[in-house]
């Protein structure tokens, strides 16, 4: 393609814009009599134009807060007083879960951690608070026991038993719904 | 015409310092505002920019200032999303997933390596298009704005836009084997 044919590519590319869609190949047919190259190149970009959706649509600096928020997950091997992180297991829009080991005790547990974002917001803090103590009052094979509530350079988690299994998420996925039966008997 | 690099300023020093301060600024944003709310990205840049000039850094003006913004968000979220091991989730695609994910803008940050060398061959053909690009896709400019950086009309911008964005998607869609 030379750049001649270049600049032609984007002079009528740019001028069919302004062509009612249902015209715009015919329009450009005539636009390029006599040079099938760029006649095919523009109707290829304008086909693409055509089914390029939200691509870019958006800036990605826009997500910068959300890509922080990424390197402020706890990476594998990362140590917060006695916990050794593992691996994350889930996210929410609250905070993270890993799996972690406790080094004193020699035990898996699970951490839940609030999102970077929410650790300076005391409401936010007061709510995983309360959070933990209620669990806490509470004994029963269906819940998870709250082993305890760990306050780590500024980072507020919940420390419990560590449970593996789907999430309630999967379970829907999996057109597995729990009947009330299994409620009722757990 | 040549890309606007750094203009005799060592660009990779310019980029870091550029992408620290908006580095710092994000994170104060997330601290400051409610969750869910999006930052915006133009205040960013404008407000490094302020503290930036207010410490001496050598910028001509702001206009200046945006395209190095614009470049250093770009190298930086390309190397980022490159440790992150982005290549490999989207080489990972099929076709068809591959097309989805750039119609409905998901997956970006694994699109991002993938994006950057496209760019880098848009830059050969017409390195203005592959500005306008940086400069709203990376820069996070308004048609408005990018056209007052580019010193041309809104309307010849937002078309050289369109023209861009058709021809990277093209290059994005038929890029997996």
């Amino acid at each position: 393609m030379t750049i001649e044919q270049q600049h032609r590519i984007r002079e009528i590319f740019e001028a069919a814009l302004d062509i009612e869609s249902g015209e715009r190949g015919s329009w450009v047919a005539r636009q390029t009599a006599g040079d099938a190259a760029v006649r095919d190149e523009v109707i290829s970009l304008l086909d693409h134009h055509r089914r390029a959706g939200n691509f870019l649509a958006a800036p990605v600096v826009e997500r910068v807060p959300e890509l922080l928020d990424e390197d402020a997950a706890l990476v594998p091997g990362t140590t917060l007083g006695v916990y050794t992180i593992v691996k994350e297991v889930g996210r929410g829009g609250m905070g993270r879960v890993y799996l972690a080991s406790d080094s004193r005790l020699g035990r898996h547990v699970a951490l839940k951690a609030l999102a970077p974002q929410l650790t300076r917001d005391p409401m936010q803090r007061e709510r995983l608070r309360r959070e933990a103590r209620a669990a806490a009052a509470l004994t029963h094979p269906g819940i998870c026991a709250v082993y305890a509530l760990e306050e780590i350079d500024d980072q507020l988690f919940i420390v419990t038993e560590f449970i593996d299994g789907p999430t309630l998420r999967e379970e829907i996925a999996s057109r597995r719904l729990p009947g009330a039966a299994d409620i009722v008997r757990s | 015409m040549a890309p606007d690099r750094s203009e005799g300023q060592p660009a990779q020093e310019l980029a870091v310092l550029v992408y620290n301060e908006l580095r710092r600024l994000a994170a104060a944003y997330m601290r400051r505002e409610r969750p869910g709310q999006t930052i915006q990205a133009t205040a960013l840049v404008h407000e490094a920019y302020l503290r930036l000039a207010d410490a001496g850094a050598p910028w001509k003006d702001e206009r200046h200032f945006v395209g190095i913004a614009a470049r250093s968000m770009r190298q930086i979220l390309v190397e980022r999303a490159r440790a992150r091991g982005a290549q490999k989730r989207w080489g990972g695609l099929d076709r068809v997933s591959l097309v989805d994910s750039l119609i409905a803008a998901t997956g970006e940050e694994a699109m991002l390596p993938a994006l950057d060398e496209a760019l880098t061959r848009l830059e050969a053909i017409d390195p203005e298009q592959a500005r306008i690009i940086e400069l709203r896709f990376f820069g996070g400019l308004s048609i408005e704005e990018a056209a007052a950086a580019m010193d041309m009309s809104p309307a010849t911008l937002k078309r050289r836009w369109t023209l861009a964005r058709a021809w990277l998607f093209r290059e994005l869609s038929a890029s997996s084997s």
